[in-house]
This record gives structure tokens, sequence and C-alpha cells, in this order.
């Protein structure tokens, strides 16, 4: 893809034979790294979800076994696919606030004043990952949390004692880990999207102004087609996040109530840490990297398809 | 006209004001609890009342201080051996042909496609094996590894682009490849070095899972956090304070390094 090689060539059009060795040694660390850190394990994580493997001493070969177990005998593992399946549905829904806003934030006349939400709107992302968390497992609290006393304040519940218990309720759970982080703005997305906006030329939108072009019509005609592309690859990370996520799950209720919150990554890792069956963990763990894959390669598909038209 | 335009300007804004309000509560709340003993946090934590306790900021440094400097002393040990290494190669891919390129670059980027969680569980059993578990060796040997994936993907791009007669015109004068790659190619780059650097100070601090997993003994941040929410499950004054305590490195460094930060991930986006 580069322009041929720098002519890099001594008078007679030959280099000599350790020039291009010194290359290979500048990138050896690199891949001395990813061959041992990175490679290795792929690797040998493929490898292991043919066996029966505790890590250690016990390692027996025991076909597709694994596998049969993961697809046809797990129900733990079933009830955990369909939490990930709400929580992808949730996370392709909830990316509807930040597109509205950032359409809204990029129509406020007020330059400084959109300087200002735009900084406010990026502090989460500023925040530490597990400092939001912790804070949401707060305003989760039953007893003391902000939740509750909100509602208790409003005359809903009446004292902060007597409200749900949100994460340490079976039904509620599920429902608090998908809408925890109201109002679901995420940063990056807000960023990127108020980028294709501005990229808007000017008289595309003083003609739909002066056709007389509503509001609504402007939106769908002018500005969500702009930024199309940035909607389709947050759409595409979210389903992807929402698959193999489950920090989330593990931090606030570990899965629990009972199983109530359980998503397929936490079974990989109980199965893994908890009760050390190394070789079946390994195999949940290529499957779902299977399924990844599989989003990713349909998603560069239809991205070149659609840039191709 | 001008009547409609100013009161659906009011509407924006109170749509927008009515957003940011949401997104600060949980934050001012934090404020406002980290200042609090007991009672008071029992009482009201809407906002924060007289007497403060500052003394809450004392303990709540004395909790985290140890898993800030872990986390300090990883990611800057990742970030500078990561960018060493990947900015090197990225240069001899962005600038040389050689036998064994292009399928060597795609060996590279092929790895962006692997999940973490196919990883997870063999990493372990390697770290054990090399002995690294509960050490920083842990953390700081993978994370150079998979940051330097994105990392050789990212700047070879950005070297391609810095105009070739820069380097034929050192060329000329003698100057050897380490000394072009030294001298132009990093020089010319330092914003995207700085964007890359951010991003992986930024990794490190928020990783959750492997340090769990590899190194419980070495506290990073992440894990520092949840351990002392769990053990601390009544001085929420303190415990704020230490969330707060624990954010304001991340915070120092956006603010200082933001504005080009927002400019990289709009030009980052756009290209992509």
């Amino acid at each position: 893809m580069d322009s041929a090689a720098h002519g890099r060539t001594s008078g007679d059009g030959r280099m000599p034979w350790y020039y291009g060795a010194r290359l290979y040694v500048y990138i050896l660390p690199t891949f001395v790294f990813i061959g041992i850190f990175a490679y290795y394990p792929s690797l040998s994580a493929i490898y292991h979800s043919f066996f029966n493997w505790n890590g250690s001493n016990i390692k027996d070969y025991v076909g597709l076994a694994n596998f049969r177990r993961i697809f046809l005998n797990d129900r733990d593992l079933l009830v955990a696919s369909w939490h990930m399946l709400l929580f992808v549905s949730a996370n392709l829904v909830l990316q509807i606030p930040s597109i509205l806003l950032a359409v809204v934030l990029y129509h406020l006349r007020n330059k400084r004043v959109q300087y200002w939400f735009r900084m406010v709107f990026v502090i989460p992302m500023v925040v530490p990952g597990m400092v939001g968390m912790l804070l949401w497992m707060f305003i989760y609290n039953p007893q003391v949390g902000l939740l509750n006393r909100a509602l208790a304040g409003l005359g809903i519940i009446p004292s902060p004692f007597d409200g749900p218990t949100w994460l340490a309720d079976t039904r509620l759970a599920m429902p608090s880990l998908m809408f925890m982080g109201f109002p679901y703005i995420n940063p990056i997305a807000l960023l990127i999207y108020l980028a294709g906006l501005e990229r808007i030329p000017r008289d595309l939108n003083d003609s739909a102004l002066i056709d007389g072009a509503s509001a609504w019509q402007r939106l769908v005609r002018v500005e969500l087609p702009m930024i199309l592309g940035q909607v389709k690859l947050m759409l595409i990370l979210g389903i992807i996040g929402g698959v193999q996520d489950y920090g989330r799950v593990l931090i606030m209720t570990g899965g629990g109530p009972s199983d109530a919150t359980t998503v397929p990554g936490l079974i990989m890792y109980n199965t893994a840490f908890r009760y050390a069956q190394m070789g079946y963990a390994s195999a949940i763990g290529v499957v779902m990297f299977l399924v990844i894959l599989g989003l990713t390669v349909l998603n560069m598909r239809y991205f070149r398809t659609h840039e191709a038209s | 006209m001008a009547l409609t335009s100013r009161r659906a300007e009011a509407a924006k804004f109170t749509l927008l004001a009515g957003a940011a309000f949401f997104v600060l509560v949980p934050f001012w709340v934090m404020i406002s609890i980290s200042l609090k003993d007991l009672r008071q946090f029992l009482d009201n934590i809407l906002y924060p009342t007289s007497p403060f306790q500052w003394q809450n900021y004392v303990e709540g440094w004395e909790a985290v201080s140890p898993y800030i400097i872990n986390t300090l002393v990883v990611a800057a040990v990742v970030t500078v051996v990561s960018l060493t290494l990947s900015s090197l190669t990225a240069y001899v891919f962005a600038r040389y042909e050689f036998p064994g390129k292009t399928p060597l670059f795609y060996a590279l980027i092929v790895l962006l496609m692997i999940p973490g969680i196919l990883n997870l569980i063999p990493q372990y059993v390697l770290a054990l094996r090399l002995g690294l578990v509960g050490t920083a060796w842990a953390l700081i040997l993978f994370y150079v590894a998979s940051r330097q994936v994105l990392e050789v993907y990212i700047l070879r791009t950005f070297f391609s682009g810095l105009p070739k007669e820069l380097f034929e015109a050192a060329q000329m004068d003698g100057a050897s490849d380490i000394r072009q790659y030294w001298s132009i190619a990093l020089p010319l780059s330092k914003s995207i070095l700085g964007t890359l650097a951010i991003m992986t100070v930024v990794f490190v601090w928020n990783d959750y899972i492997w340090p769990l997993v590899a190194a419980d003994n070495f506290k990073t941040v992440s894990i520092g956090l949840a351990y002392l929410t769990k053990q601390h499950s009544t001085s929420w004054g303190p415990l704020m304070a230490g969330y707060a305590i624990a954010s304001l490195p991340l915070i120092l460094l956006f603010s200082v390094t933001m504005r080009y930060f927002v400019e990289g991930i709009a030009t980052g986006a756009i290209k992509a």
C-alpha cells in the first residue's frame, strides 16, 4: 500500500544482506512480546478447549465434549446467554440518548454555552470507570442509597428502608444493571457525533431551512445520514461490548442474587477460577471469541458494501 | 420568528441542563458525602453540612494512596516501554520494504480482533508458571504486549502520512535509519504519541478483570476501590473521599490534555 522501497540501495543497486537483517532486529522485541504474551495464550486457549484441564496436573483429551456440553447440556449458560441478549438490547436502545443529545447540542446557537455543556457531558469519561460503577452501587443501596432516599423524598415510598432492594432483588437486579448510568450519555459517542455534525456543509442546512424543512425533517434527511457511519460503529461496539462484558456484573452483583444476573463471561470466569475447570472455561472463551469474530466480520462486510454503494 | 427561535433555544437549553444535572448528581453526591460523618450522612446527602469532615480525606488518602502509587508505576512503565517498542516497529513497517513484511504486519493486527476473554485463562496459567501472579510484572508484561498491537497499528498509519521528502533529505545528509526515526519521525508525532500514552494510562487505571485475576496482592486503583468498598461498608465519608482522590490523577491528566484528546477522537473517528 505504501510506495515501493525507499531507494536504500548502494551503488550497484543491491543491498548488503545485513541491511535487511537490521530491520528484523528493530521489530523483534515487539514480536517477542506478542508471541509470548498474546499469541501463545490464544493458541493455548483453542488447544485446551479440547481437554479436561485443571490448569496444572490434570489434562485429558476429551474431543468435542466441552463444546457439546456448552450447546446441549449447560442450563446455567443458557440462562446467562438470555441475560447477555438483554444487556445487548439495552446497550442498543441506550445509544439513542447520545444521538439525540448530540443533535440538540449541535443546534445550540450560543457556542460558549455549547462548549460548557460539552465539558460537563465528558466528565464521566474522565472519572475512573470503577468509581462510576461504585457510585451506582451506592445509588442502588437499599438502606442509605440515593435512589431510595429520592423515592422517599418524593413520597413514593414511606422511608428509604421500605424501598425496593434493587440489586439484591431477584426480579429487579437485571433491570437495575441494564438501566444504570442514567442519562446514558456516552462521552466518546457524543464527541464523535458532534464532530460528524460539524461537517455538515452550511449551505445544506441553509437550503433545508429555506425549503421550510421542520426540525424533524432536517434530523431525518440531513443530520442522521451525516452521522450514520458513526452511529453504526457505536451500535456494533455496543453489541460486541454487551457480548463480552462481565466486569459490571462481577463487581455489582457477582451474578446474583442466585443466578439472576449471570452472563457467559462470568460463567467462564467462575468455571476457571472457582471450579478450576480450565478446559471447559477455555471452550466457553473460544465460543465467545467465534461469536465476536462473526460479528466483527459481519460488520466489516456491511461497512464495505455500504461504502461501495 | 425571532420569538419562536428564542423559545426553541430555551427548550434546547432546558433539555441539556436537565441531562447535565443527572450526569453531575452522582459526582456531586460523592463530594457531598466525602465531607460528612456517619450521622450527617444518615441525615442528608444532597449537600455538605458543617462541620465539614476534612479528616475523611486524610483517611481516604491513607487507604487509596498505595493503590494510586501501584497504578502509576505500572502505567508509567507500560506506557514508556510499549510506546518505545511499538513506535520503532511501526516506523520500520511504515518506511521500509523487506521480505515477509505483509504477513508479519497482518500477524500483528489480527490480534486486534481477539477479545481479551479468549486469552484470560491461558494468560493466567502462563503467569502462574512464570511465577508472576501477585506481582506487578503480571500486569506490566501482558499490558506491554497487548498495548503494542493497537499502538503499532495507529502509529504505522501516522508515520506513513509523514512527508517522505524529510526522510530523503536526512538520508542524503547521511543520517542513519535510527537517527531518522529519533530526530524526524518521533518529534513530528508528539501529539499522536501523547494521545496513545493517555489511552494506555486510562486503560491501566480502569482495567479490572486481569489485575483481579493475576495481581490481587498488588492492588491497582480499580481493585483497591472495590476491595475498600466491601471492607468498609459503613464509613461512607472516608470511602467517598477515597473515590474522589482516586479520580484525581485521571482528571488532572485530562484537564491538561483534553483539548487535543478531543480533537484526536474527532479526527480519528472521521478517518475510521
